[in-house]
């Protein structure tokens, strides 16, 4: 091979390489035009999102095609020059921006990382869809790692393998798993710790709980990967006894869902922050239409409803739900500020398996639910 | 004529930077520093010394005009080809960039197997 062919072979293979991270910042690229198009949609497109939309479309206009991607380059430089000609009617745009997207994610899609066959993408698919068992993700580069971990959890959740991080992140965003194992030392540009601080930046799969798995104790490196939003660290080799009740229970947790229905954003927040550290999913709802909404179209184990909140109220609502044939069965706690005994009593002979006055401590709160759950799974 | 061997690229986008770096690093042997802004451009350009500047049109705060017409000033820089890299290259533009004192311009996005002859390119044409 000549000197020339060597260094173009060279080029090529380092391209590859920042090809990688290219596609990785993609996706957080689709994510900022996705919520600039959602302000469009909204007519609420300012100046500041304006010149960031200008900015996304220039700089995708000038590098996809350097690194592959001719498409997004031509997709960018439709936006861009749409923009230049089009100063007011920002409707116009949504198209272009669409079309940016478009390209991008068939970038990301097309793009040889994604190992999972098509058959097994359809299956996959159809299992997100039925929601029958939270969906696991493990990303580790040993085999046999994900074969033993995929064992262990058979019984609680459906397994997807990815062997490196940037697999790893193409499946979290294609598959929004409900949680994650993550190895840290792993071959390719990205170990599991940058994954992980890369997955905070993205807020659409930011949420999803990741435990990490490696063979490190270092305690540096154990702080930053819970400093980086891990919610638990387990270290190899492990036990597998231990890790089977650990990882068992929060993915038996991951099949209930709460609804948190208070006009307090204080209390929905502090709610939510409470039951998503121990892995529960939850949803809130800031009056009482919006939480019969909810129960209506989501499945609900638990609801925590306040009594005096706008729209329907808390006591109206659980009657509503008694009365409604398939929401029945719905656990429902009051956290409520209406704390006479008459108001307790009436909550409870309505139907409510639970009622907790405020101020309240959330920890007992969360533990009674938590018990609740468990008794309603066994 | 002077060997090219220290090349400063200026963007804002770090995707660019990365990638103009590795391949004239790689294809070219060229000794590649990098930086952000035109304003630590500025800062540090004395400093770094380099033969050729690659340097961005659209920047946030300080853009590739402003930041070419204050290099410019530079009196160490007299000898220093500036060339512009952009994604706007229509005829009009490409004057303008010209008459603006860049002595060429790179269309973006450009191809990495070919940045470092056409880099090379610009360089003899310089020195002609």
């Amino acid at each position: 091979m000549s000197n020339s062919e060597n260094s173009n072979q060279n080029v090529a293979n380092s391209m590859q390489q920042l090809k990688q991270r290219y596609l990785i910042q993609l996706s957080q690229r689709i994510e900022h035009l996705e919520k600039i198009l959602v302000s469009i949609n909204d007519n609420q497109l300012n100046e500041a999102m304006s010149v960031e939309l200008k900015s996304q479309a220039h700089k995708l206009n000038g590098t996809g095609a350097t690194y592959g991607f001719p498409a997004i380059s031509s997709a960018g430089k439709d936006l861009e020059e749409c923009m230049d000609v089009n100063k007011k009617n920002t409707r116009e745009l949504i198209p272009k921006i669409n079309g940016l997207i478009a390209q991008c994610e068939i970038a990301i899609n097309s793009s040889n990382i994604i190992t999972i066959e098509d058959s097994e993408k359809t299956e996959l698919q159809n299992l997100v869809l039925s929601q029958e068992f939270p969906l696991l993700l493990i990303i580790d580069d040993d085999e046999d790692v994900r074969i033993m971990l995929a064992e262990l959890f058979k019984d609680h959740a459906k397994t997807i393998h990815a062997t490196n991080a940037q697999q790893g992140l193409l499946s979290i965003r294609q598959y929004k798993p409900d949680l994650i194992l993550l190895d840290n030392n792993m071959p390719g540009e990205l170990s599991g710790l940058m994954l992980l601080e890369n997955i905070q930046k993205i807020e659409e799969i930011k949420k999803i709980p990741i435990i990490m798995i490696t063979a490190s104790d270092d305690a540096q490196e154990v702080m930053r990967g819970l400093m980086a939003g891990a919610v638990d660290y387990i270290t190899k080799p492990f036990d597998p006894a231990i890790l089977t009740s650990k990882i068992s229970q929060r993915l038996q947790r991951l099949k209930n869902t709460i609804l948190v229905a208070d006009d307090d954003p204080n209390i929905r927040d502090l709610l939510t922050h409470k039951f998503e550290n121990i892995g529960l999913k939850i949803i809130t709802a800031n009056d009482g239409n919006e939480a019969w909404n909810i129960l209506q179209t989501q499945s609900i184990q638990v609801a925590i409803l306040d009594r005096m909140m706008p729209g329907i109220d808390g006591l109206t609502l659980l009657r509503m739900i008694r009365n409604t044939k398939n929401l029945s069965k719905i656990a429902v706690i009051f956290l409520t500020a209406k704390h006479a005994d008459t108001d307790v009593l009436e909550g409870l002979n309505t139907g409510a398996v639970d009622y907790i006055t405020k101020p309240f401590n959330p920890n007992e709160l969360l533990a009674r639910c938590t018990r609740l759950l468990e008794n309603k799974n066994t | 004529m002077k060997k090219l061997e220290h090349i400063l690229c200026i963007d804002d986008e770090e995707d660019i930077l990365e990638v103009a770096k590795m391949c004239l690093e790689i294809a070219g042997g060229f000794t590649v520093s990098t930086l952000n802004s035109g304003a630590e451009a500025l800062k540090q350009v004395e400093k770094i010394k380099p033969d050729l500047i690659l340097l961005d049109v659209m920047m946030p705060i300080m853009d590739g005009p402003s930041t070419l017409k204050n290099l410019k000033k530079i009196h160490a820089l007299i000898a220093t080809p500036i060339v512009f890299m952009t994604a706007r290259v229509q005829p009009t533009e490409i004057q303008q960039y010209l008459d603006l004192g860049a002595n060429a311009v790179v269309p973006k996005p450009f191809d990495p197997m070919t940045l470092s002859p056409l880099i090379n390119e610009i360089w003899e044409k310089f020195h002609v």
